[in-house]
């Protein structure tokens, strides 16, 4: 099959370039999405070699099985940062880590206290996006952060935050609608990653 | 947990399922729902696209990941021929990552399983498959339409064969679960009840994929009915399949 150029394709487009075998679609998805992969990965499980690891992983199962990325169900960004999440959780919730993180957590309460919301946003750089997280009942937000960036299940967002379980799955819902909503009203409807 | 969740706790649970902060067995259950409820696995797409502008980290990767990945995937041999699973009848597997919006994907993957399948017969379908999915991406968007209404339209036996969306200006998207394939001398043929009448909203051939059709905006229920190929005027069949929109 002649190369065709990629630079420019969609990345449904891509994706079906990548089931056809071509390294260089795959290289080109790469370019555009490693670096969020990436970040997301490393800002879950606070290690630079298993987010490397991850980043690898996820990559690989988009060569080994693209035709689970479906494109009438989000962009190829949310899908892959969708897999980035739950293999980092997997990692962080199996028992090592789990200790890890929390000798992590409780040494940054000792030592400065608890910040996520600071750990969570500096590495945020969309300030359209920051702006509608910010917008949110600080309930809402919490939860979201919590479970989001902490990898915690809600029953555990619950225990922290000392609320009823039900208000916190309740609030995760109906802070992503909001968010959701805020995004769309402020003409962030969704991201282009083409260009990215 | 091993009680079952009801419909509603479900509902309540899909932002927590879309940032993966459920429990296993919650997890479990959940996906069983989304296969059979179009309006949550629209709904947990969204969620899903939100949490990915969270994730707005900008930055490159480490320098030699790539190069790992490119070593890994030079050394192998793709396969001759590999199908893609375009619509899985009575499979009960149930992946970490399953169909969610399922049909609407499962034209997705027969586009890709296609692309594949004709590798060797040296058909250009890259212009196709993106047709096809800006198809599907126009069933989704309409599934996630406040104003649209949806059903699943269910065999006898309460098999879900096919989500149907129709919007508020008659648009309408039927999106293929489980439809077997019938031979090449028949043909699945779509019908809508609108007031006292029946009418074919569509023939849909012997092995369906996503597909859009017009309709009166009033229309009440839809019905699959198995036909001839080329298809009727009027049905004498008994439908298929069949759902309420609401």
């Amino acid at each position: 099959m002649t190369a065709e150029p990629l630079r420019d394709a969609s990345d449904a487009t891509l994706v079906v370039a990548i089931a056809r075998y071509r390294q260089d679609a795959l290289a080109e998805a790469y370019r555009r999405h490693a670096g969020a992969v990436y970040g997301l990965a490393r800002r879950l499980l606070a290690s630079e070699s298993i987010a490397e690891e991850v980043t690898q992983e996820v990559f690989l199962r988009l060569w080994n099985h693209p035709d689970r990325f479906e494109p009438g169900r989000g962009s190829l960004r949310s899908y892959l940062l969708a897999q980035t999440h739950g293999r980092s959780v997997d990692v962080l919730r199996s028992e090592g880590a789990r200790r890890r993180r929390e000798e992590r957590e409780a040494r940054a309460t000792a030592e400065g206290g608890y910040d996520l919301e600071h750990e969570v946003w500096d590495l945020a750089t969309a300030e359209r996006v920051r702006e509608a997280v910010s917008s949110l009942p600080d309930g809402e937000r919490r939860a979201i952060e919590l479970a989001y960036f902490g990898g915690h299940t809600y029953r555990e967002v619950a225990s922290m935050l000392r609320e009823p379980e039900g208000t916190v799955k309740s609030r995760i819902r109906s802070g992503l609608k909001r968010m959701r909503t805020h995004l769309v009203d402020i003409g962030t409807g969704g991201p282009s990653w083409t260009d990215a | 947990m091993d009680r079952r969740l009801t419909a509603t706790e479900m509902d309540e649970l899909l932002g927590a399922y879309a940032l993966d902060a459920v429990d296993a067995d919650e997890r479990e259950q959940i996906e069983d729902y989304l296969e059979e409820n179009p309006r949550a696995r629209a709904e947990v797409a969204e969620h899903r696209e939100v949490a990915a502008m969270m994730s707005l980290a900008g930055g490159r990767a480490p320098d030699g990941v790539w190069d790992r990945i490119a070593d890994t995937i030079s050394t192998e041999v793709p396969p001759a021929l590999r199908l893609a699973p375009v619509v899985p009848i009575e499979s009960k597997r149930r992946s970490r990552w399953p169909a969610v919006l399922g049909s609407v994907a499962a034209a997705a993957i027969g586009v890709l399983g296609l692309t594949v399948v004709r590798q060797g017969q040296e058909i250009n379908d890259l212009n196709e498959a993106v047709a096809a999915d800006a198809l599907a991406v126009g069933a989704a968007e309409a599934m996630t339409d406040p104003n649209a209404r949806l059903t699943a339209l269910h065999t006898d036996d309460g098999v879900a064969m096919a989500d149907v969306v129709v919007q508020p200006n008659g648009q309408g998207y039927l999106v293929p679960r489980t439809m077997p394939t019938l031979a090449s001398d028949r043909t699945y043929q779509m019908w809508g009840v609108i007031g006292d009448e029946v009418i074919s909203l569509g023939v849909l051939g012997n092995e369906p994929t996503v597909s859009a059709f017009s309709t009166d905006p009033n229309v009440r229920s839809v019905l699959i009915t198995d036909e001839v190929a080329g298809g009727v005027a009027v049905t004498q069949e008994v439908p298929v399949s069949q759902g309420e929109l609401a």
